[in-house]
């Protein structure tokens, strides 16, 4: 009987630690957060103002617009970022490459950088008068581009800035993926004659579907939150809202003005967007695994 | 693999040694955890007003700290018996404002800008204690347009600390190379064609000056021509003939090359430093960062006033500036007023300000020594030049908000800049501050 | 989805093999390598470069590439504007203990999601899950109250506890821990071994890997905390190293490039040796995390 009761008891114990630091330092905020959704709550003032905050919301432009560009930012940069990541674990992978693990810990780098050195770079980088890529733009005779400038040269200079920054993370990822795929698989396809292109879409990637389903997943959650590009690189979301994102119109709404209820419905809203994209996701890689 | 018999004897064996060892490891760093900094930490609590020293904790953030610091030397040997902690926190308010709004761990002391000062009177009703009797006797020594901030319904709530009367920094060097004669640029228009010439006798390398997108050179146009974000009433009046001129200067100096995207503050610098902007319109506290960033460039620059939108008209503008306030929760509001007065309103307090090159909002120090020496770096008298500006700064109403504003009115900038219609923005900024703040447009 | 079986590849016809293509594409992964290791290793090696330059130099153009001799310098002045040191011991205790908890909390609370069956399971899973998705800056306002309601306000564990509620890391080691045999927990459970034995003995060498993944990402996670940090941390001395850093590179006064940048290049150090030091696990773990079964 008692190892009964044992066992029963057992799994609570394991997550308890866990679940107790959870429910005190996590739950009890986000209910204290939610409750402060249904209020007008600003800097030390607040009134209760029912689904106020959330009819609000819905038809604030800023926030469906910060929405709309998150959006596209995502449509374009996690494909781009797969891509090249994925071409990355592949080199990386080639047995023939001598330093391959020199390589592998250059390209991880970017994710260890620190929030300082990240915004000075990147300005210098992307400045209109002095910076390194309309440096090289000019030297190909190509006009200088606005980049922080014009909205959509924003954008992109977000793009390009989370790619720099995420890609060899999931280059890793996917490079474990390729590892964990047996050779004599590949072994037997060679005996068979089959060609290295047909290898690779016959057998790399099938088997490697899981792993980018993951990358994917997070990256989309990742970049559906985005906060420290455009706060960093962009001015806090600018050219005209160009790189405003839906985090950081919470910041801004919360720390910079100070009204805590509106911030907290925009941050309910955003969640349950983010959990239905992500449910859905699942839904449609059924034939994937997580 | 781990079916052999012998591995799991060992394991049963090795079993009770490993729990007590996990045991005891989670217990040794939970137990570490748990006084971590505990030596560390500060003491927090307030010693009360009654006899024997009291301490007072001053919130500021970065110079202007470090000057609030350096004061702290000369209170003690007037006030023996109150002790000062500064505090650093951070200039957006991050570190300050989940205390106020919890209404815990509040200093006693603290700094906000002078235009944030009415929103967060707004936002924190009856957190900010009214010093009116305390400074009836110092209204007339203190520069007019410096009470507007503070005052709430006739009644004053901070002290104004430093000023921003605004000029430009000019590099003498470059305008002479370009045959610009400073006395001639006497409007916008003026600095528009002086900035031509500088771009075409460098060959584009060089630009007139720089923007980021914030409201500054805005501000600084709106301010000259007697421009108002609010009426007494309450009334949103950014809709309004300066605001629509202010913008289309902006709109103009962008368009025309004469403002190159600097991107911000950092960007600034570099420029600077890299000899790429022949001027800058800003406020008289930059002085110090051109002299400290731009060392080798020393001798190189100079100040003239602001241009006006129109001959003859005013070239003062007020750009920036701090306050200092006592909250409620202070239980030493007296020691705390004693140290903000000697900061702010003595000779010997604002020496120290000078220093740290802020600009007092406090007159009879004009005619301090140190007022009429010869600044190093930029070569003439330059606190004496800045203090002729400040009698005809016109004051700036704002009301209650700027915190909701800041936003809005980037936007409006930025929008111009990428080719929105200047009514549109303005009219786009006026109804997200109404809709931010709950005030109505005029 | 489904293997290709050798049957299948048997019906493809024998090709060529390129063997002069191998070279080609060799050359070619060399270029794409050398290419991702500039891009990737540049701005960390301006750091390094301009941490040992004087500010006049930083922002020159055309950039150094050099090193120069200020490093020093650059260090000492940076240690007249705070406590460096201490702010990077801070550093240094916080994300450590921090990475030991979540790593060791996380094994136990994913071990108990992928090899037990108990009631709520899914419902606690998804609460953990739906958490992950929240902003974190929306709950920073009420978690500051009660950190200074229970006495918590400028304390190092201010930091590290309420993290502690890592759902990422209870998913990850979840993930990971669903391969371990349920045979061999089974028989060790029949030999008589107390529950925690078994997770201690059996469990976690089999994930090792994982928790060495788990461990860097939590410890440059934790490195780079930002904003928490900087609202519940009042003194200097006992800031973390990065937001000391941040708070001498606000607009409105004067920046001294070089030291700053001294001080992210001691910043940067730490987690790089961290990283060095796990990689070898970290692959392996990272992929256990993405695929279960």
């Amino acid at each position: 009987m008692k190892q009964t009761v044992v066992k029963k008891i057992t799994p609570y114990m394991f997550i308890l630690p866990f679940f107790l630091i959870f429910c005190i330092f996590l739950v009890y905020p986000i209910f204290e957060s939610f409750y402060l959704s249904f209020t007008a709550a600003e800097g030390s003032t607040s009134s209760w103002v029912g689904l106020d905050n959330f009819r609000q919301i819905f038809s604030d432009a800023l926030f469906w617009k910060s929405m709309l560009n998150t959006v596209i930012i995502l449509l374009v940069q996690v494909p781009v970022m797969l891509f090249l990541a994925f071409l990355l674990a592949v080199a990386v992978n080639n047995k023939n490459i001598k330093g391959r693990s020199i390589f592998r810990l250059a390209i991880f780098m970017p994710v260890l950088i620190d929030l300082v050195t990240y915004s000075i770079v990147f300005s210098i980088i992307f400045n209109d008068q002095y910076g390194v890529l309309n440096y090289i733009l000019l030297m190909l005779h190509l006009p200088g581009i606005h980049w922080i400038q014009n909205p959509i040269w924003a954008k992109v200079t977000i793009i390009i800035a989370i790619t720099w920054r995420w890609t060899g993370y999931n280059a890793i990822i996917l490079l474990a993926g390729l590892q964990s795929i047996p050779d004599s698989i590949y072994e037997a396809a060679d005996i068979d004659g089959v060609s290295g292109v047909k290898k690779f879409f016959l057998i790399t990637m099938p088997m490697l579907k899981p792993i980018f389903l993951f990358c994917a997943i997070m990256s989309i959650i990742g970049t559906l939150q985005l906060f420290t590009e455009p706060f960093l690189l962009t001015n806090g979301g600018q050219p005209d809202n160009a790189t405003e994102t839906p985090v950081l119109f919470i910041y801004q709404y919360a720390f910079q003005s100070f009204h805590f209820g509106y911030a907290s419905a925009a941050a309910y809203v955003l969640t349950a967007i983010v959990a239905i994209l992500s449910y859905l996701q699942i839904c449609v890689s059924k034939g994937g695994e997580i | 693999m781990f079916n052999d018999r012998q591995y799991r004897k060992k394991e049963l064996g090795a079993m009770v040694l490993s729990k007590k060892l996990a045991a005891l490891l989670a217990s040794i760093f939970f137990v570490a955890v748990l006084t971590a900094g505990c030596g560390g930490s500060s003491s927090t609590a307030n010693k009360s007003d009654s006899a024997g020293p009291v301490t007072i904790k001053v919130a500021a953030w970065n110079d202007a700290a470090d000057s609030l610091k350096a004061e702290i030397e000369g209170f003690q040997k007037k006030y023996p018996d109150i002790k000062v902690e500064m505090q650093y926190v951070d200039n957006n308010y991050t570190k300050i404002m989940p205390r106020l709004a919890s209404g815990s761990e509040v200093p006693d002391v603290i700094q906000t800008q002078n235009r944030d000062f009415p929103a967060f009177m707004k936002k924190f009703p009856g957190e900010f204690v009214d010093i009116s009797d305390k400074v009836a006797k110092l209204k007339d020594k203190f520069v007019d347009s410096s009470w507007d901030p503070v005052t709430v319904d006739g009644k004053v709530y901070a002290m104004p600390w430093d000023l921003g009367p605004s000029a430009i920094f000019y590099r003498t060097d470059m305008f002479k190379e370009a045959g610009i004669n400073v006395d001639a640029i006497e409007t916008w228009d003026d600095y528009i064609a002086a900035g031509q010439k500088i771009k075409e006798h460098f060959g584009g390398k060089v630009a007139m000056t720089g923007y980021a997108p914030d409201f500054d050179i805005f501000e600084i146009g709106f301010n000259e021509l007697g421009g108002n974000y609010a009426t007494k009433d309450g009334k949103i009046s950014l809709k309004s003939d300066q605001a629509k001129q202010a913008l289309t200067l902006y709109k103009k100096l962008v368009e025309t090359g004469t403002a190159i995207d600097i991107k911000d503050w950092n960007g600034r610098i570099t420029a600077i430093k890299n000899n790429k902007i022949a001027s800058i319109p800003f406020g008289v506290w930059f002085a110090g960062t051109i002299a400290n960033s731009a060392a080798d460039q020393r001798g190189k620059w100079g100040v003239m006033q602001l241009p006006a939108f129109t001959k003859g008209g005013n070239h003062s503008a007020n750009l920036g500036g701090s306050i200092l306030t006592i909250t409620k929760q202070s239980k030493n509001q007296d020691a705390a007023w004693k140290f903000i007065e000697y900061c702010l309103a003595t000779d010997e307090g604002e020496t120290v300000m000078l220093k740290y090159g802020l600009f007092p909002s406090y007159k009879p120090f004009y005619d301090n020594a140190a007022f009429k020496n010869k600044d190093e770096y930029f070569g003439e008298p330059l606190y004496q030049f800045f203090a002729k500006q400040t009698d005809a700064i016109l004051p700036i109403h704002r009301g209650p908000i700027m915190l909701d504003a800041d936003k809005p009115l980037k936007d409006m900038i930025s929008g111009v800049i990428a080719g929105r219609n200047i009514d549109e923005a303005i009219d786009t900024a006026a109804q997200e501050i109404a809709k931010k703040t709950g005030l109505t447009v005029q | 989805m489904p293997i290709l079986t050798v049957k299948k590849m048997q019906l493809f016809a024998p090709m060529k093999k390129k063997r002069a293509g191998r070279k080609q594409s060799n050359l070619f992964t060399y270029v794409l390598l050398l290419v991702g290791l500039i891009v990737s290793v540049y701005p960390f090696y301006w750091l390094f470069i301009a941490a040992t330059l004087n500010d006049s130099q930083i922002f020159q153009l055309p950039p150094r590439f050099l090193p120069s001799i200020n490093l020093f310098t650059n260090i000492t002045n940076l240690q007249e504007k705070g406590p460096i040191w201490t702010t990077f011991a801070n550093s240094l205790f916080i994300a450590t203990t921090f990475t030991v908890l979540t790593v060791y909390i996380s094994a136990l609370t994913g071990y108990a999601f992928a090899k037990f069956n108990f009631r709520h399971k899914e419902l606690l899973f998804f609460s953990i899950l739906v958490t992950m998705m929240l902003p974190q800056q929306v709950v920073m306002i009420p978690l500051f109250k009660m950190m200074t309601a229970i006495g918590w306000q400028n304390e190092l564990k201010a930091v590290i506890i309420p993290s502690l509620a890592n759902s990422f890391g209870v998913f990850f080691m979840r993930q990971n821990m669903m391969n371990v045999p349920i045979e061999l927990l089974e028989a060790a459970r029949i030999d008589g071994c107390h529950e925690l034995s078994i997770f201690h003995r059996i469990v976690l060498p089999t994930v090792y890997p994982a928790m060495a993944a788990l461990a860097i990402l939590s410890f440059i996670q934790q490195w780079g905390n930002f904003m928490w940090p900087l609202i519940i941390l009042q003194d200097q001395s006992q800031m973390t190293l990065p937001l000391f850093l941040s708070m001498l590179v606000q607009p409105g006064q004067v920046i001294q490039y070089g030291e700053i940048l001294a001080g992210a290049v001691i910043g940067v150090l730490p987690v790089f040796l961290i990283f060095l030091f796990f990689q070898k696990y970290f692959v392996s773990g990272v992929y256990g995390g993405a695929v279960k079964g």
